[in-house]
């Protein structure tokens, strides 16, 4: 017996204010809603990476069917999306501002 | 979860580079089963899905001895217009079988039932030593039996497992997990019999 999750992986690809790739930039990411089918338990502790030199960003184990908050750098807003049903993985993480420390 | 000797299974689609319709492959795509970033010679079957543009089924049977713990993916390649592509498809870590069959849930005795729970952290590991909080808040009103109010603790065990036994079918339970201020409810329908998932249950750790 196991409990079913089926886990996909989120991309974002990160760019400056003059469109440039931008690398280093940190996002953040909470869990706020689970799929809703019974047996599962996820902490709500934020994750962070921080996007590499193609301005790429990657969230692996992200579930399917659950709904995060995301946000960039120092932002004061989140973006919310759902990982959604299907089969596609990776999948694209919702178009997200955000606003840099510099 | 996938687990050494399981079917891997998946289908991806191919597109025209330039203008992103789905398009055949110029010739079969090849794929491989990658384990730990390492490429393997285990055969991965590659087809035509029948009736359609640009859709391929993978899969491949996980060897028998990987282990619990083993980073796996397709590694797909296709052209499409003479124009090559990679893709990473399916990343999945592995359980282990042994494992799998030991997952027992711990029966409750005649007239009560077992509640489970299959705790994660936020990267979607599975959460050793989670402590999870219920407190029965209704009684089944069937008449005749008291309860009392008392907290009582789970911690999750090696597979992030959680059990609850000898909870009462009619009654209705506040849940929480770690340090979580907020409590979630849960009610268990009269007259059930089986064992149950326990309403999905977001929390903070300590």
């Amino acid at each position: 017996m196991t409990v079913d999750v089926e886990f996909v992986t989120g991309t974002l690809k990160c760019y400056d204010e003059d469109g440039e790739l931008a690398s280093g930039i940190p996002v953040e990411m909470q869990i706020t809603a689970l799929p809703g089918n019974g047996g599962l338990s996820f902490s709500t502790a934020s994750r962070f990476e921080t996007s590499d030199e193609n301005g790429g960003i990657e969230f692996e184990r992200l579930v399917r069917g659950a709904s995060y908050k995301v946000r960039r750098g120092a932002s004061v807003y989140w973006t919310s999306f759902t990982v959604p049903l299907g089969t596609d993985d990776p999948i694209a993480i919702d178009d997200l501002l955000g606003h840099d420390v510099h | 979860m996938l687990y050494p000797g399981d079917v891997f299974t998946t289908e991806i689609t191919t597109h025209d580079a330039v203008t992103g319709a789905a398009s055949d492959a110029d010739s079969l795509p090849t794929a491989v089963l990658v384990r730990n970033a390492v490429d393997t010679v285990v055969v991965v079957t590659v087809e035509k899905k029948a009736d359609t543009t640009g859709v391929y089924s993978l899969t491949a049977t996980i060897p028998e001895d990987w282990d619990r713990g083993d980073s796996i993916h397709f590694l797909a390649t296709a052209a499409v217009n003479s124009i090559t592509a990679n893709a990473v498809v399916l990343p999945n870590i592995l359980g282990d079988e042994a494992t799998r069959e030991e997952i027992i849930i711990p029966p409750s005795p005649p007239g009560f039932i077992t509640g489970y729970l299959q705790c994660y952290d936020e990267v979607g590991l599975f959460a050793v030593g989670v402590p999870v909080q219920i407190q029965m808040t209704q009684v089944p009103d069937v008449g005749g039996l008291s309860f009392n109010t008392n907290v009582r603790t789970e911690t999750a065990d090696e597979d992030g497992m959680v059990y609850f036994t000898k909870l009462v079918p009619g009654a209705t339970y506040n849940i929480r997990r770690g340090t979580s201020t907020f409590w979630q409810s849960f009610s268990i329908a009269a007259g059930t019999t089986d064992n149950i998932a326990i309403d999905d249950l977001l929390g903070r750790d300590t």
